[in-house]
C-alpha cells in the first residue's frame, strides 16, 4: 500500500491482537412449542490491543461474563467473530478451541476458592500448562514454576509449591490463578472479577501485579468488573455494558470525567466517594435491569432513562462517536 | 444525601454501650479470640459505622448483641448496655411462648426486658446476603405478618395491613406484597427483609453487608431510601461492611476493627481526612478513586492473622510499616489522642500535628 | 510487591499422611467406624483363616444331626449332621465374597456409566439415564429370582445378578455429581489451560467423589451380603457351596427352628447382621467425609463436654479474667 508523503500514518502498525466482532449469544430456555431465548449478548464488538488493559464495566446480567466465556471458548457463540491476530478463530477451529489458541489465550476466574484445584499441589497445578504445551522439559520444569511463584510475589517459592490451595489465603490462591495464566507466556489475559472475593488491603496488590505484567510483558488484559474506580486504576479504555449492549467506551479518564451515557452517568453517581465532599447527588432513574427474555427492540436502558424519547424505545441506537476514541450508543447523539 | 455531621456521643445517654467486650469461639484446636476487649457506644439516630476486614470481629459483635451467636460461640467478658440495661445479663425465655408488647417494670423500676421482647421489637438486624435467606415456599406478606403477630397482639388481618403499609415505606407495590422471594429482583428481596427488620419500629437497626451482593445502582438505591426511613422512624444504625468508601459516606461515626480489635474511632469525615492508625491509613490507600490523579495505590502485604495464636502486642505489627520493638510485646492503648478521635496507640506512636484540620 | 507467607506450614520432611489422605483420617479418628471397621476385618480375617481355625471340610458329616454344642463340636451340629462352627467360619467365605464381589462389580459400573452421563451429557447422557431408570424400575427380588432361576446357579451368576439390580442406585448419584462437579471453576480451569477430557475425569473431578465411590461401595456391599443370603434362604443359589444363607436354608429345611436347635441357625444370622453393622457403622465414618458439618458438630459436642453450653437459645456468657 502506498501512502502520499508526508501523510500521518493512517493505519496501526500490526492487526489488533484481540478483535471481537459483532458478538451474539442467545441461550435457548424452557418453552416445549415456542422456545424463548435469554438475549445475553448483543452484537458486541472491540479490540485489545498488545499491552492494553481494556476494561469490560457492568452489573449483573450486563453480559461481560458471557463475553468472557466466549472468548476463551468455554461456550459457542450464536453469531460472531472472534480474531486473533487477523485470523477468525471461530472459522479455522469450529469445533473446539486448539491447543496454540490456549497458549495464547488465557483466563484468571473469580473465585480464588474454587478457580484451584483442592486435590492437588500448588506446583502440580504450575507444572500442567508447562507439560501439556510443552514449554519446559524434565528438571527446567520445576525451576520455572519456582520463577512463575516468584514472578507473582509467592514467596519463597520452594516451599509454596507444595503447599495445597487450602493452606493459603485468598490474595495467594488468585496470585496462584495469576502465575498459572502466565505459564504458557499468553498474549492475552481475561480477568473476570479477579479482585472482587479477596479481602480490601490486598487488592491493590493484585491489580499492581497485572499492571507490571502488562507493561514489562506486553500481556493484553481484558478486565471485568462492576467495579467502575478499579476499571479507572487499571484500565486504559473502559467499555459499559447494559443488558448484552457495549454502550459507551472511551478511555477511562475521558470516559469517567465525561461520561455522555446515561446510563454511565447514573454508574457514576451511584459509586461511593468519599471525595466528593461526603456530598453526593442523588441519583435520578429507578427501576431494575430488565429481563432478558426475548427483550423488546429498542434501547434497554429507555425505561429507565431519565432523557427517554419516543425514538429510544423502537430502534437500537447506532454507534456515534463524541472523541477520540470515546463513542456511546445513544440517540441523544446520533 | 446531606452531609453527615457527627452526633457526639455524649450529647444525650447512648442508646447501645459496648464495654469491654470479649467473645471467643471453642474449638478443638484452642479458643479463637475474635473479640478482644471491645469498646463503643451508638448514640440515638446515630450511624456508626464498624469496618474491618474477614475475621476482623464485626460480624461477630453484631450476632452478640442480639444474642444471637451459637456454641461454639461464648461471651467471656464485658457489657452490652441497651438503653442502660445489660443484655447479657438478659433472660433466655422460652422464645415459643407468646408474648405480647415488651414488658414494663412496675414500680419506679427500670424497663426490663426479656430477651424475645429486646429481639425484633428494641433491636433488630438485616443479615448478610439476607435476600437470598428468606424461605422461598414462604410469601413476603406471610413473613412479615409472623413477625408481627408473634410479638403484638394482632389479628391476621391486621397484621396483614401492617404488612402493607411496612412494604409501602420500602417502596415495593402492593401488588408485590403476596409474591414468593424468587419472584423478587435482589434489590426488592433486600428492601423486603428491611421491611421486616423495620416491623416493630425498634430504635436500632444492624445491618451486616447489607448491599454486598447488590449492584452498585441498585445499593445507592437502597442506602438512600434506608436514610429516609431514618429521618422518618429515628432509628440508630450499627452498619457493618468492608467498603471503606461506602461506610464514609454513609456513616456520622466509624470504628475501625482489626482482628478482634478495635483500632481506630472517630468522625466518618476524621477517618477520612485524618487516618492515625497505620492499619486505616493503610485501608484507605486501598481504595481507588474515579476522579483526581490517578496515583499508585499499595493496600497492605500479608494477610489477617490466626486467631488462635494471634500475634503478640499489637496485632497489626507483622504488616505495619511503622512497627516498633514495642509493639511486638505490649497491647497498644485505646486512647482519646484528638476530641473524639480515638486509637489504639503506643506512647511513642508518632501521630500528626493536633492542630491539623 | 512480594505476598509474604507469614506462617510457614509443616515442615516437607516425612510424607504427611494426614494431609493426602484426609478422608482416611477421618474414619480412623470417628469412634463407630472404628469399631465398625474391626468388625470388618475380623470377620474377613475368619473368612480368609477359615481352613487354619477350623481344618477340614465343612460338609463333612461328622456326627449325629441337631446334636448340641458340646465341648467336641462348640455350636453343634447342623440337620444334615455337619460341624456347624465349620458352617459358619467357612460361611463367611463364601458371603463376604459375594458381598465384596457384588459391590466391586456393581460400583465399576455405576462409576464408568455414572461419570460418562454426567460429563458428556448430551444425547449420551438422555440414553444412559434411560437405562439407568430401566434397571431401577424392574423390580429386583423378582428379578433375581428370575435370574437365579433361568442361571446356572454358582458364585458369578449370583454376583451378576445382584450387581445387575444394585449399579443404577449409585450410577444415579454419580451422575448427579458428576454434573454438579463439573460446572466448577477449576474444572474450567483446567479446559483453558488445555486439559484433554480424559485428565478432567480421572484426575479433576474423580478424586472428589473417592469418598461417594467408597460410601457406595460399602452399601452395595451390606446389599449384596443381605440379597445372597435371602437368595440363598429361597433355595436359588448354587447350594452346594457354604455360605450363612445356605446355612440358613438347611436350618429351615431341617426344621431347626421347631427342634429348638438355635445353634443352627442364630451364629449365621447373627453374622450376617454383625457383618451389616460393621459395614454401616463404617460408613457413618464415610458420611463426615462427604458433609463436614457431622463433623464440625460432632467436634463440637466433645469440645464442649463439661461445661453447660448445650442447648441454649441464646448465646451463652462465661466470664472469665482478662
Amino acid at each position: 500500500m502506498t501512502q502520499a508523503p508526508n501523510a500521518p500514518a493512517a493505519q496501526p502498525a500490526s492487526p489488533p491482537m484481540l478483535e471481537v466482532r459483532r458478538l451474539v449469544k442467545h441461550f435457548p430456555v424452557g418453552g416445549l412449542l415456542r422456545p424463548r431465548h435469554v438475549h445475553a449478548l448483543n452484537d458486541v464488538s472491540f479490540t485489545v490491543q498488545r499491552g492494553q488493559v481494556v476494561a469490560l464495566v457492568g452489573e449483573s446480567g450486563s453480559g461481560k461474563s458471557t463475553t468472557a466465556r466466549l472468548i476463551i471458548r468455554l461456550v459457542r457463540p450464536t453469531s460472531g467473530e472472534i480474531r486473533l491476530d487477523g485470523v477468525d478463530v471461530l472459522k479455522s477451529e469450529p469445533r473446539k478451541a486448539s491447543l496454540d489458541y490456549r497458549r495464547r489465550v488465557q483466563m484468571i476466574f473469580q473465585d480464588p476458592f474454587s478457580s484451584l484445584s483442592p486435590n492437588h499441589s500448588i506446583g502440580y497445578q504450575l507444572e500442567r500448562p508447562l507439560i501439556i504445551h510443552q514449554r519446559a522439559q524434565g528438571k527446567a520444569i520445576r525451576e520455572k514454576v519456582h520463577e512463575l511463584l516468584a514472578t507473582a510475589g509467592l514467596n519463597p517459592p520452594e516451599e509454596m509449591a507444595d503447599k495445597f490451595p487450602f493452606e493459603l489465603s485468598g490474595g495467594q490462591r488468585q496470585r496462584v490463578a495469576i502465575a498459572r495464566a502466565l505459564a504458557v507466556e499468553p498474549e492475552v489475559i481475561l480477568a473476570d472479577e479477579p479482585i472482587s472475593m479477596l479481602d480490601v488491603s490486598i487488592r491493590m496488590g493484585v491489580l499492581n501485579l497485572m499492571q507490571r505484567l502488562k507493561e514489562e510483558r506486553g500481556i493484553g488484559f481484558l478486565y471485568i468488573t462492576h467495579d467502575l474506580a478499579s476499571a479507572r486504576y487499571l484500565g486504559d479504555l473502559t467499555m459499559v455494558m447494559y443488558a448484552g449492549h457495549i454502550v459507551e467506551s472511551g478511555e477511562s479518564r475521558e470516559l469517567m470525567e465525561n461520561p455522555r451515557h446515561p446510563y454511565t452517568q447514573l454508574l457514576l453517581a451511584a459509586v461511593p466517594n468519599p471525595q466528593a465532599g461526603l456530598a453526593t447527588k442523588t441519583v435520578q432513574a429507578r427501576g431494575e435491569v430488565p429481563s432478558l427474555i426475548d427483550p423488546p427492540p429498542g434501547c434497554p436502558f429507555a425505561p429507565r432513562c431519565p432523557q427517554v424519547k419516543d425514538i429510544c424505545r423502537q430502534a437500537m441506537p447506532e454507534k456515534s462517536t463524541v472523541g477520540q476514541n470515546h463513542w456511546l450508543r445513544c440517540h441523544l447523539y446520533s | 444525601m446531606n452531609t453527615k455531621l457527627p452526633t457526639p456521643a455524649s450529647a444525650a445517654e447512648p442508646i447501645l454501650d459496648i464495654r469491654n467486650l470479649y467473645v471467643e469461639y471453642l474449638t478443638p484446636r484452642g479458643p479463637v479470640q475474635a473479640v478482644d476487649g471491645v469498646s463503643f457506644s451508638i448514640g440515638r439516630g446515630e450511624v456508626f459505622g464498624l469496618a474491618g476486614e474477614s475475621g476482623c470481629g464485626k460480624s461477630t459483635i453484631a450476632h452478640t448483641l442480639l444474642r444471637v451467636l451459637r456454641p461454639p460461640a461464648v461471651v467471656t467478658g464485658g457489657q452490652i448496655l441497651y438503653k442502660g440495661v445489660d443484655v447479657l445479663e438478659m433472660g433466655e425465655e422460652d422464645l415459643r411462648t407468646y408474648r405480647g408488647n415488651y414488658a414494663v417494670g412496675g414500680e419506679g423500676q427500670a424497663t426490663q426486658y426479656t430477651l424475645e421482647s429486646f429481639r425484633w421489637a428494641e433491636v433488630a438486624m438485616v443479615f448478610q446476603s439476607a435476600m437470598n435467606s428468606l424461605n422461598p415456599v414462604v410469601r413476603i406478606s406471610d413473613q412479615i405478618t409472623d413477625v408481627v403477630m408473634k410479638h403484638q397482639k394482632l389479628n391476621r388481618a391486621q397484621a396483614r395491613e401492617r404488612a402493607a403499609e411496612l412494604m409501602a415505606v420500602v417502596n415495593i407495590e402492593k401488588k408485590r406484597l403476596d409474591a414468593y422471594p424468587h419472584e423478587l429482583s435482589g434489590g426488592m428481596r433486600q428492601r423486603a427483609v428491611i421491611a421486616i427488620a423495620l416491623a416493630l419500629r425498634p430504635s436500632l437497626l444492624i445491618m451486616d453487608e447489607p448491599t454486598t451482593a447488590l449492584d452498585v445502582v441498585v445499593q445507592k438505591d437502597i442506602l438512600q431510601q434506608i436514610e429516609q426511613l431514618q429521618a422518618q422512624l429515628g432509628f440508630a444504625i450499627l452498619f457493618i461492611t468492608h467498603d471503606l468508601s461506602l461506610m464514609v459516606e454513609f456513616s456520622n461515626r466509624i470504628g475501625i476493627m482489626y482482628a478482634g480489635n478495635l483500632v481506630e474511632m472517630a468522625s466518618a469525615r476524621e477517618i477520612f481526612n485524618n487516618p492515625l492508625h497505620p492499619y486505616t491509613q493503610g485501608l484507605l490507600t486501598s481504595f481507588p478513586s474515579i476522579t483526581g490523579e490517578r496515583k499508585r495505590l499499595t493496600g497492605i502485604p500479608g494477610s489477617p492473622p490466626n486467631l488462635i495464636t494471634p500475634p503478640a502486642g499489637c496485632r497489626f505489627h507483622p504488616r505495619c510499616t511503622r512497627c516498633q520493638p514495642v509493639e511486638t510485646q505490649v497491647a497498644p492503648e485505646w486512647q482519646e489522642v484528638l476530641p473524639e478521635h480515638w486509637v489504639a496507640a503506643h506512647a511513642g506512636m508518632p501521630l500528626p500535628d493536633r492542630t491539623a484540620r | 510487591m512480594a505476598e509474604q507467607t507469614l506462617s510457614p506450614g509443616p515442615s516437607r520432611a516425612g510424607f504427611d499422611w494426614k494431609r493426602r489422605f484426609p478422608w482416611a483420617h477421618i474414619i480412623l479418628r470417628h469412634p463407630q467406624a472404628r469399631i465398625g471397621l474391626v468388625i470388618v476385618l475380623l470377620l474377613a480375617a475368619m473368612g480368609v483363616f477359615a481352613p487354619l481355625l477350623v481344618p477340614g471340610d465343612p460338609n463333612d458329616f461328622v456326627a449325629i444331626p441337631n446334636r448340641a454344642p458340646s465341648a467336641e463340636y462348640p455350636l453343634g451340629t447342623d440337620p444334615l449332621g455337619r460341624n456347624e462352627l465349620a458352617l459358619v467360619v467357612w460361611g463367611a467365605r463364601e458371603s463376604l465374597a459375594i458381598g465384596f464381589g457384588t459391590a466391586a462389580v456393581a460400583i465399576l459400573v455405576a462409576t464408568v456409566v455414572g461419570m460418562i452421563a454426567g460429563y458428556f451429557g448430551g444425547l449420551l447422557d438422555d440414553v444412559l439415564v434411560l437405562i439407568m431408570n430401566l434397571f431401577l424400575v424392574i423390580p429386583g427380588l423378582p428379578l433375581l429370582i428370575l435370574l437365579a432361576a433361568y442361571l446356572r446357579p454358582s458364585t458369578a451368576t449370583v454376583i451378576l445378578a445382584l450387581a445387575l439390580t444394585g449399579w443404577a442406585f449409585h450410577a444415579r448419584i454419580i451422575r448427579a455429581v458428576t454434573l454438579s462437579l463439573r460446572e466448577k471453576d477449576y474444572v474450567a480451569a483446567a479446559i483453558v489451560a488445555g486439559e484433554g477430557n480424559l485428565h478432567i475425569i480421572f484426575r479433576q473431578i474423580l478424586p472428589n467423589m473417592i469418598n461417594l465411590i467408597v460410601g457406595g461401595f460399602i452399601g452395595t456391599s451390606i446389599y449384596g451380603i443381605a440379597a445372597s443370603t435371602a437368595l440363598a434362604f429361597l433355595g436359588l443359589t448354587d447350594m452346594e457351596a457354604v455360605s450363612w444363607g445356605t446355612n440358613l436354608f438347611y436350618a429351615q429345611n431341617g426344621n431347626s427352628l421347631l427342634l429348638g436347635a438355635w445353634w443352627v441357625f442364630v451364629p449365621s444370622g447373627l453374622l450376617v447382621a454383625l457383618s451389616a453393622l460393621g459395614l454401616a457403622w463404617i460408613n457413618y465414618g464415610m458420611d463426615e467425609i462427604t458433609n463436614p458439618r457431622l463433623r464440625a458438630e460432632r467436634e463440637l459436642r466433645n469440645a464442649l463436654r463439661g461445661t453447660k453450653l448445650q442447648r441454649v437459645r441464646a448465646t451463652p456468657v462465661m466470664r472469665r479474667e482478662h
